[in-house]
């Protein structure tokens, strides 16, 4: 069974009187452990493919599946439940909380579960990821100081550190330098050999698009090709 | 759930400035209604003490008889009949004390001379009197002469008399005839407890019972000092059942009571001698309680905490509008944080309760800060110490102001601000908590 699958998914977007058809029916399956790349230009609806896989938004028809769990019939608490559990987010602004530094972010969603894990094997567990990310000097340090390849990186850490099925990204390399870029999708590409996390990031860099094994190309809201291998 | 709390301390720090600003306005509020408070609460003990100082006691007993000719005066006739309605109660008593009052007299010394009023008592029994009194010159001592007479200050003054100087005292005597007796100055004290346009003055009740023309004995009045004040109202009501069983009350006969705690407070000029509406035998006994004369003095002090409480409710709201504007501003702020929060996995419910106890926590702050500045303030306040003829003598206790820091209306004050600070920032918490993730990662904040 396929960790993922889209099936006839549309999304139609309200916007004003009229509306944008930004999804018009896509159907994929991404396996487990996958190196995934979402692939297209501006506004072939990348992002919104992503977050409907994030369930953090829903198709306006055709069912997103996770797991073999249909997300259209979960309440929002088991959604939350769901995306604490299973996905992992890395964002294009990086989107780290402000007044947590960096060893507090990681911990973040930690904090957030039910489950309450013995506190040695967390701190454990959290150093050996900023180590993993290169950020063990700068435990604590706030976000804001800084820059922009090492705060992706903490976010990696923090979409790692409830070892989750899935991670999303969003554009992760947008808002940095093609060199830093490429050396976080290298790290990405690290932790899905460690972990064996499913990684599925969206970009419209050619350079980029080839380090995954398995690229969905979007053109207008269609797949226009789908290649593994 | 402690997770929850400590970010929702972190973001208080976020925008110092700002949480500084509401936390200022809010213990601006607290400052002032707890100080307000603690005036009122302290104004009505001191005014309580005050006012059982000057009129002797808790509970007071009057009488009143009718002379064969017709005449109504001010006097405690059958002393028996009182004396056995006081024993039921007499646990209840702490002292008693039986006084004679003049009506307006004059006192003169050499050219000079003013009028007053003057309490006949017994020295003895009056030690809550003793208390009271500052002496400023002589001494209680010289009270033994039943001839001394205790001047305050301000008649002292006028007088130009010093102690051991001698006076002489014009008087009239309950049936209206006039006489006169020489008194010798024992002390010359300040009454702060007293106000400061009754002018009284105090000899011994034998002597001026005897000026009065009382029978050897007699007095006038009784009034009760009792164990626990709050029991007045109780111990009034069943000292009026015992009496009733054997004399007549005035109280039973309002067509000649008018008013009698109007009497009683105004007839310190005038001695109470009135015409009579109808004979009667026997003295008729009328109780009176300190909550009687004092009640306008209470209905002031709950105008006053009318006043100190619309003036925090008023604080509040605008407080409390000031609460709602910054976390709306604190919600599209911080738009973005809260898709990432609640994309990484957490509840809407958490999400709306980092409002809530940021909120809570800038109010306890602002409320921690107020109620130390007003405690301060009280303790300054209560410092100052006003001159012994002050003006406002029966608002100060021994020339303070007392203030009177209330534990459970402190408590009730922060438990209604803390609901109203709940009450402002719900919609504000409630539309974060409501944010959809995608729309909320999309803002550019
Ligand atoms: N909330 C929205 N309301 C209305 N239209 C939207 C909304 N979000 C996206 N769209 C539209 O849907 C289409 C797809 O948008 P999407 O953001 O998925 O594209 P994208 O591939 O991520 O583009 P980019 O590379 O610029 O991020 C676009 O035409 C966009 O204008
Ligand atoms: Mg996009």
């Amino acid at each position: 069974m396929a960790l993922i699958s889209l099936n006839e998914v549309h999304k139609i977007y309200p916007l004003g009187k009229t509306e944008v058809h930004a999804v018009k029916g896509v159907t994929f399956t991404i396996e487990a452990g996958d190196f995934v790349s979402i692939a297209g230009p501006s506004g072939s609806g990348k992002t919104t493919i992503l977050n409907m896989i994030g369930c953090i938004d829903t198709p306006t028809e055709g069912e997103v599946i996770i797991r073999g769990t249909n997300t259209k019939e979960l309440k929002d608490k088991e959604i939350t439940m769901l995306r604490h559990d299973v996905l992992g987010f890395i964002f294009q602004n990086f989107n780290l909380i402000p007044v947590l530094n960096v060893y507090e972010n990681i911990e973040f969603p930690l904090l957030l579960g039910k489950t309450r894990e013995d506190k040695n094997r967390r701190r454990e567990w959290i150093t050996h990821l900023m180590e993993d990310v290169g950020l063990i000097e700068w435990k604590t340090h706030k976000p804001n100081e800084l820059s922009g390849g090492q705060r992706q990186r903490v976010a990696i850490a923090r979409a790692l550190v409830t070892k989750p099925a899935i991670v999303l990204a969003d554009e992760p390399t947008a808002n940095l330098d093609s060199k830093t870029g490429e050396n976080i999708i290298e790290m990405m590409k690290k932790m899905n050999k460690e972990f064996d996390t499913t990684f599925i990031f969206s970009t419209h860099d050619k350079t980029i698009v080839d380090i995954a094994d398995h690229v969905i190309h979007l053109k207008d809201g269609l797949v226009e090709s789908n290649s593994r291998g | 759930m402690m997770n929850i709390i400590k970010i929702a301390f972190r973001n208080i720090t976020r925008q110092k400035k700002r949480s500084i600003l509401l936390g200022s306005a809010v213990a601006f509020g607290v400052l002032i209604i707890i100080l307000l408070n603690g005036f009122t609460a302290g104004l009505k003990e001191t005014m309580k003490e005050n006012f059982t100082s000057l009129m002797g006691g808790h509970v007071y007993v009057n009488g009143k008889v009718v002379l064969p000719s017709g005449k109504i005066v001010n006097m405690i006739g059958d002393r028996d009949i009182l004396d056995k309605a006081l024993s039921p109660i007499a646990d209840e008593i702490a002292e008693v004390h039986i006084r004679a009052q003049s009506g307006r007299s004059e006192i003169i010394f050499g050219s000079k001379s003013t009028s007053l009023l003057i309490y006949g008592v017994n020295w003895n029994d009056e030690k809550l009197l003793k208390k009271t009194l500052t002496v400023l010159d002589g001494s209680f001592k010289a009270l033994s002469d039943p001839k001394a007479i205790v001047l305050p200050k301000k008649i002292a003054d006028k007088l130009q008399v010093r102690a051991g100087d001698s006076v002489l005292v014009r008087l009239d005597t309950v049936t209206g005839q006039r006489n006169v007796g020489d008194f010798t100055v024992g002390a010359i004290t300040s009454d702060p407890g007293s106000f400061s346009f009754i002018s009284a003055g105090y000899a011994n009740i034998t002597y001026l019972g005897e000026l009065l023309g009382l029978k050897p004995g007699g007095y006038q009045y009784m009034n009760l000092y009792l164990k626990d004040i709050n029991r007045m109202d109780v111990v009034a009501k069943k000292l009026r059942d015992e009496l009733r069983k054997t004399a007549l009350l005035e109280e039973d006969t309002p067509e000649d009571t008018n008013n009698e705690t109007h009497q009683r407070s105004m007839g310190f000029m005038m001695g109470g001698s009135t015409t009579a509406v109808k004979p009667w035998k026997g003295t008729k006994f009328s109780v009176t309680t300190l909550n009687d004369v004092m009640a306008p003095v209470l209905q002031m002090i709950r105008i006053l905490n009318m006043v100190s409480l619309t003036l925090f409710i008023i604080l509040l709201t605008i407080t409390m509008v000031g609460l709602l504007n910054t976390f709306r501003m604190v919600l599209i702020e911080r738009t973005r944080e809260i898709g990432t929060i609640r994309a990484i996995g957490m509840q809407r419910k958490d999400v709306r309760n980092i409002f809530f106890f940021e909120a809570l926590f800038l109010s306890l702050a602002g409320a921690a800060a107020g109620l130390v500045l007003a405690l301060i303030g009280m303790a300054v306040g209560g410092a100052v110490t006003f001159s012994a003829n002050s003006n406002m003598g029966i608002f100060l206790l021994n020339r303070h102001i007392q203030f009177i820091a209330s534990v459970p209306g402190i408590l009730l004050i922060i438990v209604i601000l803390l609901l109203m600070t709940l009450v402002a920032v719900y919609l504000p918490a409630r539309r974060a908590a409501r944010l959809k993730v995608a729309d909320a990662l999309r803002t550019q904040y």
